[in-house]
């Protein structure tokens, strides 16, 4: 083993070890990235990787579309889009076994089509969709795990601020890194209702019927949700067709929201205000994790560890199946204990190459990351979604909560599972890009 | 004292930076429209860019402030009181040392760009203020990063 090979493993090692004094893991990882790129090479050297980075990172193609897409979620968030689309998914679904939990898994999926953020879609479909299992007497199980879990969906459903993010690292196209997302994440909201289906069918005292509703009330709840609708036609559609780049998508979406919520009133000044102090405060801690991501990142390939790990991966003769299921642990695992935007910018530098070497599509790559970070989400010790779900359900005991999710995590793992087997699920959308 | 001129730069910043994601919006969607008739924006998405990054740097020190960045918490909840503080104090120090760092190297950079006349390639505007502006931003960082320190271990003191 090489001095810099050495040197690349001990830094790894003591990137890990400064995560758990809570320091900011984009401070830490541009810390000792910088720390150990000074001990490679020399002061001057080092120092000015410092500016370089920070001048690439900020004057980078595709920098305005974190603050844009992230607004246009916060604004969705802040005038209750999400009430409308619970109404329309109750009233459609509700009169089955399970269906509220079903509705809930369809709300938090067209609420994702709008909004980048799974947190603020778990806080939202959780303060509308809980009160209402518990009137009709759902187990807390089924209703803890459905929206913790769909809150997940939002991650992969463009806009996702997750892939955005693999797009700046990786400099794949943003716009099919979108397209790619649609086809999964609506796979994985119907397997998640499979998932509900089988459940009600083994526990049927666990999910009661809710109230039916004729079809002309149905019809009436769908055309409710136009906004929702018309801004996700109007983005996606954009992308799809070549009328827009993603930064103009990013504007027009936002705009056209801000606009319907203005005009309908939905929307108070303080409101906005807080979108808008929200966006700022997400953006920046996105920017900041690519930011240590970048200069940790040159340090790795000083230390020629990605290109080793790729060559020696390349040589191990596994099939690349079994290659990609090893990184699909590794994440699985690695996302229990770390945040998922965090754990994808800091391994994208090492797993990127080996991908690439194998000769995998990256954009279907993407696509997987981001559904195993979903499991990571709701997954403890650190599954976010969870403690959402919990602050917002105190009566819920945690462990009643991770229970619940299991059936989904087991959906998540068919929908992996569907997507290896079956890449062109990610990649047929793109494919068809004009 | 000081620490109340801290806050009060750190939330004008704030302001600077929200004003920055209103134009943004705007003018690329005023781009979008004007070019529906033959009228598109000349170097909307240069201005977009440069808006961006002086967003995204103004917005530093208030989503520090804010506690907006991601960590660990999972050791970090088992730790003894004092360790906690002695850890908080290590941290804090390290992290505002290398923004002043930071501060230091963009802005020497940025003074480079400016001496070579480096211009964008559409509106022929100067690209040193990118590296001014995230200069200037990680300078606040620092003092903001620094003022908790100093409150910390006077903390502890008392």
């Amino acid at each position: 083993m090489s001095m810099y090979t050495l040197v690349g493993i001990i830094g790894i090692l003591v990137l890990v070890a400064v995560f758990f004094t809570r320091i900011a893991v984009a401070y830490a990882m541009a810390i000792v990235g910088f720390a150990g790129y000074w001990y490679l090479t020399n002061s001057t050297a080092a120092l000015s990787l410092l500016s370089r980075e920070m001048y690439g990172v900020f004057s980078s193609y595709g920098l305005a579309l974190v603050p844009l897409f992230v607004f246009m979620g916060f604004i969705a968030f802040y005038t209750g889009v999400s009430s409308k689309l619970y109404d329309m998914a109750y009233k459609i679904m509700g009169g089955v076994r399970g269906g509220l939990a079903m509705a809930t898994i369809f709300a938090c999926t067209a609420f994702g089509a709008i909004c980048g953020s799974t947190t603020a879609t778990a806080a939202t479909m959780g303060t509308i969709g809980l009160p209402e299992m518990q009137r009709y007497n759902y187990g807390n199980r089924i209703a803890a795990g459905s929206v913790a879990a769909g809150g997940g969906i939002g991650i992969l459903m463009p806009p996702s601020v997750v892939l955005i993010i693999y797009g700046i690292l990786t400099q794949l196209s943003i716009g099919e890194l979108f397209i790619a997302g649609i086809i999964p994440a609506v796979l994985v909201a119907f397997l998640f209702v499979l998932a509900i289906m089988i459940y009600c069918a083994m526990y049927p005292d666990q999910g009661a019927k809710g109230e039916k509703f004729s079809i002309r009330r149905k019809a009436f709840a769908v055309l409710e949700i136009w906004e929702t609708v018309l801004v996700f036609l109007l983005v996606m559609g954009g992308l799809f067709f070549g009328f827009f780049t993603p930064t103009k998508a990013g504007a027009v979406g936002s705009c056209s929201l801000l606009v319907i919520a203005l005009v309908q009133r939905k929307l108070s000044f303080k409101n906005l205000l807080n979108a808008v102090y929200d966006t700022l405060k997400t953006s920046c801690m996105v920017i900041m994790l690519v930011a240590g991501a970048t200069i940790f990142g040159r340090f790795l390939a000083l230390t020629k560890i990605p290109m080793e790990s790729a060559e020696f991966v390349t040589n191990l003769s596994l099939p690349g199946w079994a290659i990609i299921g090893v990184i699909c642990l590794i994440y699985l695992v690695g996302g229990c204990f770390i945040d998922a935007l965090a754990l994808i910018t800091l391994t994208i530098p090492i797993f990127y190459p080996i991908v690439t070497n194998l000769g995998y599509d990256l954009i279907w790559f993407g696509v997987i990351i981001v559904l195993i970070t979903q499991m990571g989400i709701i997954t403890p010790p650190v599954g976010v979604n969870a403690y959402i779900v919990k602050g917002i359900a105190k009566d819920i005991p945690l462990e009643e909560i991770f229970i619940g999710i299991i059936p989904f995590l087991l959906a998540l793992i068919v929908a992996v599972a569907l997507l290896i087997a079956f890449p062109s699920i990610a990649t047929f959308l793109p494919g068809m890009i004009g | 004292m000081i620490s109340r001129v801290i806050h009060n730069v750190v939330s004008f910043f704030k302001i600077i930076s929200g004003v920055m994601l209103i134009l943004m919006m705007v003018v690329t969607c005023a781009d979008v429209v004007g070019n529906m008739f033959g009228y598109p924006i000349l170097g909307s998405e240069e201005l977009v860019g440069i808006m961006a990054s002086i967003l995204l740097a103004f917005a530093l020190p208030f989503a520090h402030r804010e506690k907006a960045h991601i960590g660990v918490e999972l050791l970090y909840q088992k730790f003894p009181e004092k360790a906690k503080k002695i850890n908080d104090g290590v941290i804090e120090l390290v992290s505002s040392v290398f923004f002043l760092l930071v501060a230091w190297q963009c802005w020497g950079y940025g003074g480079q760009l400016r001496q070579t006349g480096q211009v964008s390639a559409v509106l022929e505007l100067p690209t040193y203020y990118i590296l001014y502006s995230v200069s200037i931003a990680c300078f606040l960082l620092f003092m903001v990063i620094f003022a908790e320190f100093f409150s910390l271990t006077n903390g502890e003191k008392k």
